[in-house]
Protein backbone atom coordinates (compact mmCIF):
# COMPACT_ATOMS: atom_id res chain seq x y z
CA UNK A 1 0.00 0.00 0.00
CA UNK A 2 1.64 3.15 -1.13
CA UNK A 3 -0.25 6.18 0.03
CA UNK A 4 -0.42 8.98 -2.47
CA UNK A 5 -2.67 12.00 -2.55
CA UNK A 6 -6.16 11.67 -3.94
CA UNK A 7 -5.37 14.10 -6.77
CA UNK A 8 -2.41 12.05 -7.89
CA UNK A 9 -4.44 8.88 -7.82
CA UNK A 10 -6.81 9.96 -10.56
CA UNK A 11 -3.88 10.54 -12.88
CA UNK A 12 -1.72 7.60 -11.97
CA UNK A 13 -4.20 4.83 -11.48
CA UNK A 14 -6.87 3.60 -13.80
CA UNK A 15 -10.32 4.16 -12.36
CA UNK A 16 -12.49 1.11 -12.09
CA UNK A 17 -16.15 0.21 -12.45
CA UNK A 18 -17.34 -0.12 -8.83
CA UNK A 19 -19.57 -3.06 -9.81
CA UNK A 20 -16.42 -5.14 -10.49
CA UNK A 21 -15.39 -5.40 -6.81
CA UNK A 22 -19.01 -6.12 -5.85
CA UNK A 23 -19.10 -8.99 -8.36
CA UNK A 24 -15.79 -10.27 -6.97
CA UNK A 25 -17.22 -10.00 -3.45
CA UNK A 26 -20.20 -12.23 -4.36
CA UNK A 27 -17.89 -14.94 -5.76
CA UNK A 28 -15.55 -14.57 -2.77
CA UNK A 29 -18.53 -14.93 -0.43
CA UNK A 30 -19.58 -18.16 -2.15
CA UNK A 31 -16.04 -19.50 -1.98
CA UNK A 32 -15.65 -18.60 1.70
CA UNK A 33 -19.11 -20.02 2.43
CA UNK A 34 -18.02 -23.37 0.97
CA UNK A 35 -14.73 -23.06 2.89
CA UNK A 36 -16.60 -22.45 6.13
CA UNK A 37 -18.89 -25.41 5.42
CA UNK A 38 -15.90 -27.70 4.84
CA UNK A 39 -14.10 -26.35 7.90
CA UNK A 40 -17.20 -27.12 9.98
CA UNK A 41 -17.37 -30.65 8.53
CA UNK A 42 -13.69 -31.23 9.38
CA UNK A 43 -14.56 -30.20 12.87
CA UNK A 44 -12.32 -29.75 15.83
CA UNK A 45 -9.10 -31.61 16.42
CA UNK A 46 -10.01 -34.59 14.22
CA UNK A 47 -6.68 -34.41 12.45
CA UNK A 48 -3.64 -35.01 14.59
CA UNK A 49 -0.59 -34.50 12.41
CA UNK A 50 0.55 -31.39 10.55
CA UNK A 51 0.34 -33.11 7.18
CA UNK A 52 -3.14 -34.33 7.97
CA UNK A 53 -4.30 -30.85 9.00
CA UNK A 54 -2.78 -29.34 5.85
CA UNK A 55 -4.65 -31.75 3.59
CA UNK A 56 -8.14 -31.28 5.05
CA UNK A 57 -10.56 -30.01 2.37
CA UNK A 58 -11.43 -26.86 4.33
CA UNK A 59 -7.77 -25.95 4.68
CA UNK A 60 -7.04 -26.54 1.00
CA UNK A 61 -10.00 -24.47 -0.19
CA UNK A 62 -9.27 -21.57 2.16
CA UNK A 63 -5.59 -21.65 1.16
CA UNK A 64 -6.85 -21.21 -2.41
CA UNK A 65 -9.02 -18.29 -1.31
CA UNK A 66 -5.96 -16.81 0.41
CA UNK A 67 -3.96 -17.03 -2.81
CA UNK A 68 -6.78 -15.31 -4.71
CA UNK A 69 -6.65 -12.50 -2.15
CA UNK A 70 -2.90 -12.16 -2.78
CA UNK A 71 -3.60 -11.97 -6.49
CA UNK A 72 -6.29 -9.39 -5.80
CA UNK A 73 -4.02 -6.95 -4.00
CA UNK A 74 -0.78 -7.50 -5.89
CA UNK A 75 -2.08 -7.55 -9.47
CA UNK A 76 -5.78 -6.65 -9.44
CA UNK A 77 -5.86 -6.06 -13.20
CA UNK A 78 -5.19 -9.76 -13.88
CA UNK A 79 -7.11 -11.26 -10.92
CA UNK A 80 -9.51 -13.91 -12.29
CA UNK A 81 -12.87 -12.63 -10.97
CA UNK A 82 -12.10 -9.07 -12.10
CA UNK A 83 -11.15 -10.43 -15.50
CA UNK A 84 -14.35 -12.47 -15.68
CA UNK A 85 -16.32 -9.34 -14.81
CA UNK A 86 -14.66 -7.21 -17.47
CA UNK A 87 -14.75 -9.87 -20.19
CA UNK A 88 -18.16 -11.43 -19.64
CA UNK A 89 -20.36 -9.42 -17.27
CA UNK A 90 -19.60 -5.79 -17.97
CA UNK A 91 -20.31 -5.91 -21.73
CA UNK A 92 -23.89 -6.93 -20.82
CA UNK A 93 -24.37 -4.05 -18.37
CA UNK A 94 -25.05 -0.39 -19.02
CA UNK A 95 -22.02 1.89 -18.69
CA UNK A 96 -21.13 2.69 -15.07
CA UNK A 97 -22.60 5.84 -13.50
CA UNK A 98 -19.34 6.55 -11.74
CA UNK A 99 -15.84 5.17 -11.89
CA UNK A 100 -13.90 4.79 -8.70
CA UNK A 101 -10.53 4.57 -7.08
CA UNK A 102 -9.06 1.02 -7.18
CA UNK A 103 -7.33 1.36 -3.80
CA UNK A 104 -10.23 0.63 -1.41
CA UNK A 105 -10.97 -2.84 -2.88
CA UNK A 106 -7.25 -3.63 -2.88
CA UNK A 107 -7.09 -2.73 0.79
CA UNK A 108 -10.03 -5.07 1.42
CA UNK A 109 -8.24 -7.90 -0.41
CA UNK A 110 -5.19 -7.35 1.79
CA UNK A 111 -7.29 -7.52 4.96
CA UNK A 112 -9.09 -10.64 3.66
CA UNK A 113 -5.73 -12.25 3.02
CA UNK A 114 -4.51 -11.32 6.51
CA UNK A 115 -7.57 -12.79 8.24
CA UNK A 116 -7.53 -16.04 6.21
CA UNK A 117 -3.76 -16.45 6.66
CA UNK A 118 -4.00 -16.08 10.44
CA UNK A 119 -6.71 -18.75 10.41
CA UNK A 120 -4.65 -21.10 8.23
CA UNK A 121 -1.53 -20.64 10.37
CA UNK A 122 -3.35 -21.23 13.66
CA UNK A 123 -5.05 -24.28 12.16
CA UNK A 124 -1.66 -25.74 11.20
CA UNK A 125 -0.51 -25.15 14.76
CA UNK A 126 -3.48 -27.20 15.90
CA UNK A 127 -5.64 -24.41 17.35
CA UNK A 128 -9.22 -25.74 17.35
CA UNK A 129 -11.85 -23.78 15.38
CA UNK A 130 -9.22 -21.37 13.99
CA UNK A 131 -10.28 -22.10 10.42
CA UNK A 132 -13.98 -21.81 11.25
CA UNK A 133 -13.59 -18.44 12.98
CA UNK A 134 -11.30 -16.98 10.29
CA UNK A 135 -13.46 -18.11 7.39
CA UNK A 136 -16.64 -16.88 9.11
CA UNK A 137 -15.03 -13.44 9.66
CA UNK A 138 -13.82 -13.23 6.06
CA UNK A 139 -17.19 -14.47 4.78
CA UNK A 140 -18.93 -11.75 6.82
CA UNK A 141 -16.80 -8.98 5.34
CA UNK A 142 -17.16 -10.29 1.77
CA UNK A 143 -20.91 -10.82 2.11
CA UNK A 144 -21.50 -7.36 3.63
CA UNK A 145 -19.45 -5.87 0.80
CA UNK A 146 -21.43 -7.75 -1.85
CA UNK A 147 -24.90 -7.20 -0.41
CA UNK A 148 -24.59 -3.80 1.31
CA UNK A 149 -21.56 -2.12 -0.25
CA UNK A 150 -19.80 -2.38 3.10
CA UNK A 151 -16.21 -1.27 2.78
CA UNK A 152 -13.45 -2.49 5.08
CA UNK A 153 -11.25 0.49 4.33
CA UNK A 154 -14.04 2.80 5.55
CA UNK A 155 -14.59 0.88 8.74
CA UNK A 156 -11.18 -0.20 9.91
CA UNK A 157 -8.43 1.79 8.17
CA UNK A 158 -8.43 4.64 10.71
CA UNK A 159 -8.73 2.25 13.64
CA UNK A 160 -5.76 0.14 12.45
CA UNK A 161 -3.71 3.20 11.56
CA UNK A 162 -4.44 4.89 14.87
CA UNK A 163 -3.52 1.70 16.71
CA UNK A 164 -0.21 1.74 14.83
CA UNK A 165 -0.88 -1.55 13.01
CA UNK A 166 -0.70 0.13 9.61
CA UNK A 167 1.57 2.95 8.63
CA UNK A 168 0.09 5.36 6.10
CA UNK A 169 3.26 5.07 4.04
CA UNK A 170 5.02 1.79 3.48
CA UNK A 171 2.33 -0.79 4.05
CA UNK A 172 1.88 -2.94 7.11
CA UNK A 173 3.83 -1.93 10.16
CA UNK B 1 -20.20 -32.13 12.40
CA UNK B 2 -22.89 -33.53 10.11
CA UNK B 3 -23.36 -31.91 6.68
CA UNK B 4 -26.86 -30.79 7.61
CA UNK B 5 -25.89 -28.95 10.76
CA UNK B 6 -22.81 -27.47 9.03
CA UNK B 7 -25.03 -26.13 6.24
CA UNK B 8 -27.50 -24.71 8.74
CA UNK B 9 -24.69 -23.03 10.64
CA UNK B 10 -23.29 -21.43 7.46
CA UNK B 11 -26.74 -20.10 6.57
CA UNK B 12 -27.24 -18.89 10.14
CA UNK B 13 -23.94 -17.01 10.07
CA UNK B 14 -24.85 -15.35 6.76
CA UNK B 15 -28.22 -14.37 8.25
CA UNK B 16 -26.52 -12.79 11.26
CA UNK B 17 -24.27 -10.76 8.94
CA UNK B 18 -27.31 -9.67 6.92
CA UNK B 19 -28.79 -8.35 10.15
CA UNK B 20 -25.51 -6.57 10.92
CA UNK B 21 -25.68 -4.98 7.46
CA UNK B 22 -29.19 -3.67 8.04
CA UNK B 23 -28.21 -2.25 11.44
CA UNK B 24 -25.08 -0.62 10.02
CA UNK B 25 -27.08 1.03 7.28
CA UNK B 26 -29.49 2.38 9.86
CA UNK B 27 -26.71 3.66 12.09
CA UNK B 28 -25.17 5.65 9.24
CA UNK B 29 -28.23 7.92 9.28
CA UNK B 30 -28.17 8.48 13.00
CA UNK B 31 -27.39 11.98 14.14
CA UNK B 32 -24.83 12.35 16.87
CA UNK B 33 -25.08 15.55 18.82
CA UNK B 34 -21.98 17.57 19.45
CA UNK B 35 -20.53 16.82 22.85
CA UNK B 36 -20.18 19.89 25.09
CA UNK B 37 -16.46 19.30 25.35
CA UNK B 38 -16.00 19.22 21.57
CA UNK B 39 -12.86 21.08 20.52
CA UNK B 40 -13.19 24.18 18.37
CA UNK B 41 -13.54 22.20 15.16
CA UNK B 42 -13.09 24.97 12.61
CA UNK B 43 -9.95 26.21 14.32
CA UNK B 44 -8.56 22.74 14.82
CA UNK B 45 -8.94 21.99 11.13
CA UNK B 46 -7.65 25.40 10.12
CA UNK B 47 -10.64 25.97 7.87
CA UNK B 48 -10.09 29.18 5.97
CA UNK B 49 -13.60 29.54 4.67
CA UNK B 50 -16.82 29.11 6.64
CA UNK B 51 -20.31 29.26 5.23
CA UNK B 52 -22.43 32.01 6.77
CA UNK B 53 -25.25 29.47 7.15
CA UNK B 54 -23.34 26.26 7.71
CA UNK B 55 -20.21 24.38 6.82
CA UNK B 56 -20.00 20.66 6.06
CA UNK B 57 -16.72 18.88 6.65
CA UNK B 58 -16.34 15.43 5.13
CA UNK B 59 -13.52 13.20 6.36
CA UNK B 60 -12.18 10.65 3.89
CA UNK B 61 -9.27 8.33 3.37
CA UNK B 62 -7.81 6.73 0.27
CA UNK B 63 -9.09 3.33 1.34
CA UNK B 64 -12.69 4.43 1.59
CA UNK B 65 -14.82 3.35 -1.37
CA UNK B 66 -17.91 5.20 -0.09
CA UNK B 67 -16.14 8.55 0.20
CA UNK B 68 -16.07 9.69 -3.44
CA UNK B 69 -19.80 8.99 -3.80
CA UNK B 70 -20.51 10.84 -0.57
CA UNK B 71 -18.45 13.75 -1.82
CA UNK B 72 -20.46 13.92 -5.06
CA UNK B 73 -23.73 13.81 -3.14
CA UNK B 74 -22.59 16.57 -0.79
CA UNK B 75 -21.39 18.73 -3.67
CA UNK B 76 -24.80 18.42 -5.23
CA UNK B 77 -26.47 19.16 -1.88
CA UNK B 78 -24.39 22.19 -0.90
CA UNK B 79 -24.78 23.56 -4.42
CA UNK B 80 -28.46 24.02 -3.67
CA UNK B 81 -27.74 26.26 -0.66
CA UNK B 82 -26.39 29.76 -0.99
CA UNK B 83 -24.27 30.11 2.11
CA UNK B 84 -23.09 26.59 2.76
CA UNK B 85 -19.47 25.64 2.25
CA UNK B 86 -18.16 22.08 1.84
CA UNK B 87 -14.71 20.95 2.89
CA UNK B 88 -13.15 17.53 2.47
CA UNK B 89 -10.29 16.43 4.74
CA UNK B 90 -8.11 13.45 3.80
CA UNK B 91 -7.16 11.66 7.01
CA UNK B 92 -5.06 8.92 5.39
CA UNK B 93 -1.87 10.39 6.81
CA UNK B 94 -3.33 12.88 9.24
CA UNK B 95 -3.94 10.57 12.16
CA UNK B 96 -3.50 13.39 14.67
CA UNK B 97 -6.68 15.04 13.41
CA UNK B 98 -8.52 11.72 13.42
CA UNK B 99 -7.47 11.29 17.03
CA UNK B 100 -8.34 14.84 18.07
CA UNK B 101 -11.86 14.55 16.65
CA UNK B 102 -12.20 10.88 17.56
CA UNK B 103 -12.98 9.79 14.02
CA UNK B 104 -13.00 6.02 13.65
CA UNK B 105 -14.58 5.51 10.26
CA UNK B 106 -15.01 7.28 6.96
CA UNK B 107 -16.95 8.98 5.59
CA UNK B 108 -17.70 11.01 8.69
CA UNK B 109 -19.46 14.33 8.17
CA UNK B 110 -19.44 17.20 10.64
CA UNK B 111 -22.04 19.93 10.42
CA UNK B 112 -20.76 23.29 11.66
CA UNK B 113 -23.06 26.22 12.36
CA UNK B 114 -22.51 29.79 11.14
CA UNK B 115 -19.98 30.43 13.93
CA UNK B 116 -18.01 27.30 13.02
CA UNK B 117 -19.17 25.40 16.10
CA UNK B 118 -19.96 21.72 15.83
CA UNK B 119 -23.71 21.22 15.42
CA UNK B 120 -23.96 17.54 14.50
CA UNK B 121 -21.98 14.58 13.39
CA UNK B 122 -22.84 11.69 11.07
CA UNK B 123 -20.61 8.62 10.76
CA UNK B 124 -20.94 6.27 7.79
CA UNK B 125 -22.43 6.55 4.33
CA UNK B 126 -25.21 8.88 5.44
CA UNK B 127 -28.31 9.52 3.36
CA UNK B 128 -27.84 13.08 2.01
CA UNK B 129 -31.47 13.81 2.96
CA UNK B 130 -30.52 13.67 6.65
CA UNK B 131 -27.86 16.29 6.01
CA UNK B 132 -30.25 18.35 3.93
CA UNK B 133 -32.63 18.50 6.91
CA UNK B 134 -29.69 19.59 9.03
CA UNK B 135 -28.86 22.45 6.64
CA UNK B 136 -32.48 23.55 6.38
CA UNK B 137 -32.72 23.69 10.18
CA UNK B 138 -29.59 25.85 10.41
CA UNK B 139 -30.83 28.14 7.63
CA UNK B 140 -34.25 28.56 9.23
CA UNK B 141 -32.64 29.40 12.53
CA UNK B 142 -31.15 32.47 10.89
CA UNK B 143 -34.44 33.79 9.54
Amino acid sequence: MNATGPEQASDEQARIDPRGPRFTAWITSALLGVGLFLALLDGQGAASGLGERASQPGFVLLAGAGLLFVWGFTAPSTAPWGLLFRQVVRPRLSPPRDVEDPRPPRFAQLIGFTVVTIGLALHLLGVPWALVVASAAALGAAFLNAAFGFCLGCQIYLGLARAGLIRPRGGLA
Amino acid sequence: MSPNSALLLVLGIVLVFALVGVLMRRRANRRRRASPAAPDTAQLLGLSELGSTATLVQFSTQFCSRCPGMRRALEELTGRFQHVVLHEVDLTEDLATAKALNILQTPTVLVLDSAGNLAARYAGATDPRALEAELIALRDRQL
